[in-house]
């Protein structure tokens, strides 16, 4: 039977050639100067193409480069894979790499680890390497930031009186005030995408940098035992359900989608909004009367100034681990280039982007106040060393449900119904093997104020 | 000279030849990916063939234990989908084409066309101007709903107790084209002198609807109850469209949970298991409602 397998997936793997061949273009050869670059943003392909330009003349090394939509990266590195055509160095992001490394055994992402400690020092934030460790090694290199901040209409606030918060009680006043105004809603979100619940991850965060969890080893490898007699957790969903049912996010906020949420927000019924940094470019041609500003969502006064949370993530690099060691030399040549401040510079220059290089000067005003913000992505990361499945990956809808008050249960049976469901997935042992199991607390949580949660 | 023998021996392998290409696209392209299928789903396969293991009946142990149960709910509501989606497409189609066949041949063109135009749009382009109709408060639901004095708008995607209802509201505008034209092509093809004939003995329109045309359009309610029922359990776009692929809300149809079990679950042995189940249940069904339909045609010529 082994055999009958053995011979069929060489079939597989014929045909998949075939049909791959053309996809990514083979840029093999012996002398190892030649290698292959996927990336997934078509509107920088005149930048990318010429900062791969200026790597060839510099190292001697050249880049052939394809172009795959960020959302088929995944089915075409899979694709590749088999077919023997992963491409040398390939964008893929960051805070996804476990699953890849994972249920891949490693085969398709190879180690960074001494890249990370030549370059991590130049790194804005330095934890988000972390979003690509798993047990001990690093996957990925962060090479731009990705994620939603709350844009603000400065423009109405100086009208009537408000101000952008700096910590998390101002920011509670703040939708208290905009409510009462009662013309306006405070904060649209798209709870059809579960951005509401960005409230319930930025509370956590910063419970846990207060309570010392974040320097639990359980907590860097995403599976702290779950602390059953605390109710710090219970206190966090019923908040955010108690924002919900006061109109916070909106009526039905539940059902709106992100675009519908940025629709609110230009058409000045809101006078915040969840929004990407892409999303900057329409809000502002839709708003040319309304200055626009941004700030992650503000941690409690105690914390306010060492961190914030932003819903996001990283574009990563990572490079094939079975191409030739040349090729795996000149990979790690052009990743490393990738992250310089040359390269960094021309993105920040030429794209929208925010980058992940500390010493990258943002000319826009716009995007310097984006960047002050980003700073913030992948802050207290962790590298979970499992992967879930079928089972939590219901646990967003399970706290949407909740915090719209449609579930019938309470904050602790979410909680726990939550918790089992991870755990659940640790256990399965083909997402699994060896099986995990939570880590224990191996110190005592730190007490702390919660009046910001009452 | 050719004796009978060699010219036939000839014919055999003319016959051979021009059957080798069908025969060896069934086997590439059908007989090739289901018994590799069937051969995957006794192994651990995960995301990339690495590591890949013989696994006996495990991921068909899997599928009927407590932790495959989702497979069978989301069977479950894809049965509900299908067989209320039916229900109602095949009904309004029937009664759409049998507008449209006492209908003028200059306004039959019109509604033909325009009631066949939703069938031509991409799944992509239907979801996203539904999901502007049903978006809360700005919707154009919500607002024509607010004109009527309405102040508590039904969240039509994100409630679990009416979101599959929605979703087969849109489906039936999508698809009631197919099942309309298909209707009126055989209520056409009716011999007008079995029409007339009954007219002369003095039979109504409802007469003449219950006693001739839905009998004589059977085969085609046939047709478009196979077609309906098979589309239907397969359904998967327009749920991955309006759920942006989690299946939330009471929408996480069988197809969508299998997609999700191979790309968001890298667990590919267990998705093409679930294929092979499903392709299953989906052929109990189809065999089970063609017998029945047999059985009524027979009835009926009979």
């Amino acid at each position: 039977m082994k055999k009958a397998i053995h011979f069929l997936l060489a079939i597989a793997m014929v045909f998949s050639m075939a049909a791959f061949g053309g996809c990514v273009n083979g840029g093999k050869n012996a002398s190892g100067d030649t290698i292959t670059f996927m990336h997934m943003w078509p509107e920088h392909e005149a930048t990318m193409n010429r900062i791969l330009a200026k790597f060839t003349e510099k190292e001697g090394i050249a880049v052939k480069a394809s172009i795959t939509p960020y959302d088929q990266m995944e089915q075409v590195l899979q694709a590749a894979e088999i077919s023997g055509n992963l491409p040398n160095v390939y964008v893929f992001y960051t805070h996804y790499m476990t699953p890849l490394v994972s249920s891949t055994d490693g085969v398709m992402a190879g180690s960074l680890n001494a890249l990370h400690e030549k370059t991590v020092d130049n790194f804005v934030q330095q934890s988000s390497w972390e979003l690509g460790k798993i047990n001990n090694t690093y996957y990925s290199a962060p090479f731009r930031a990705t994620g939603e901040l709350i844009f603000y209409n400065k423009t109405m606030f100086e009208q009537k009186g408000w101000t952008a918060p700096a910590t998390f009680e101002e920011m509670e006043t703040l939708l208290r005030a905009i409510a009462a105004d009662g013309n306006v809603t405070p904060l649209a979100a798209g709870g059809k995408e579960h951005q509401i619940t960005y409230m319930i991850n930025a509370m956590s965060l910063f419970c846990s940098v207060l309570d010392g969890s974040v320097e639990e080893p359980g907590y860097a490898v995403g599976r702290l035992q779950p602390d059953t007699s605390d109710n710090t957790s219970a206190l966090i969903y019923e908040k955010v359900n108690k924002w919900y049912a006061n109109n916070y996010f909106g009526k039905g906020a539940i059902a709106v989608s992100k675009a519908g949420a940025i629709k609110e927000f230009t058409s000045r019924r809101a006078a915040m909004v969840f929004a990407n940094v892409n999303n900057m470019g329409d809000v502002t041609s839709l708003m040319p009367n309304d200055e626009i500003g941004v700030f992650a969502i503000p941690a409690p006064e105690a914390i306010a100034n060492d961190v914030k949370y932003v819903y996001g993530g990283y574009d990563g690099l990572s490079y094939n681990p079975s191409a030739s060691s040349a090729q795996q030399e000149s990979s790690l040549k052009l990743i490393e280039y990738l992250v310089s401040d040359e390269v960094q510079q021309i993105l920040a220059d030429s794209t929208q982007s925010i980058v992940v290089n500390k010493n990258v000067a943002y000319h826009s005003q716009t995007y310097k106040e984006f960047a002050d913000e980003y700073k913030y992505v992948g802050a207290y990361a962790n590298g979970t060393d499992y992967i879930t499945g079928q089972n939590a990956a219901g646990n967003v809808s399970i706290m949407s449900t909740y915090i719209s008050g449609t579930s019938g249960k309470t904050a602790a049976e979410v909680i726990k119904l939550i918790n089992d469901n991870v755990w659940k997935d640790m256990q399965d042992s083909l997402l699994n093997n060896p099986v995990k199991d939570w880590y224990p607390r191996q110190n005592p949580r730190k007490q702390f104020d919660k009046s910001w949660l009452a | 000279m050719f004796g009978i023998k060699s010219v036939q021996r000839k014919a055999n392998w003319v016959g051979w030849g021009l059957m080798l290409p069908t025969v060896l696209s069934i086997l590439a392209f059908i007989v090739y990916p289901v018994v590799f299928s069937a051969v995957l789903s006794f192994t651990n396969w995960k995301f990339v063939f690495h590591n890949i293991e013989f696994v006996g009946w495990d991921n068909y142990k899997w599928l009927f234990s407590e932790q495959g149960m989702q497979f069978w709910k989301s069977t479950l509501i894809s049965i509900e989908f299908t067989f209320i989606s039916t229900a109602i497409q095949t009904f309004l189609g029937f009664l759409l084409a049998y507008v449209l066949y006492n209908m003028g041949r200059r306004s039959q063109g019109i509604y033909k066309v325009l009631l066949y135009v939703p069938v031509l749009l991409p799944a992509s382009v239907v979801s996203v101007m539904w999901t502007f109709i049903f978006e809360p408060n700005v919707g154009l639901m919500d607002v024509i709903l607010s004109k009527f004095g309405v102040t508590e708008f039904p969240l039509w995607l994100t409630d679990q107790t009416i979101s599959l209802g929605t979703v087969i509201a849109v489906n039936t505008w999508r698809y009631i084209g197919v099942t309309m034209i298909i209707y009126f092509i055989a209520m056409n093809s009716i011999p007008k002198d079995i029409i007339e004939g009954a007219i002369i003995d003095g039979a109504g329109k409802a007469r003449i609807l219950w006693k001739f045309i839905l009998p004589l359009t059977w085969s085609s309610t046939a047709t478009n109850l196979l077609l309906s029922v098979m589309g239907g359990l397969k359904s998967f776009d327009l749920f991955y469209l309006f759920t942006g692929g989690t299946g939330d809300y009471g929408l996480y149809v069988v197809g969508l949970y299998i997609w999700r079990t191979a790309y968001a679950f890298k667990t590919f042995c267990r998705a093409v298991t679930m294929s092979l189940v499903l392709s299953g249940v989906i052929a109990a069904i189809t065999l089970g409602m063609n017998f029945l339909l047999d059985k009524q045609e027979a009835r009926i010529d009979g």
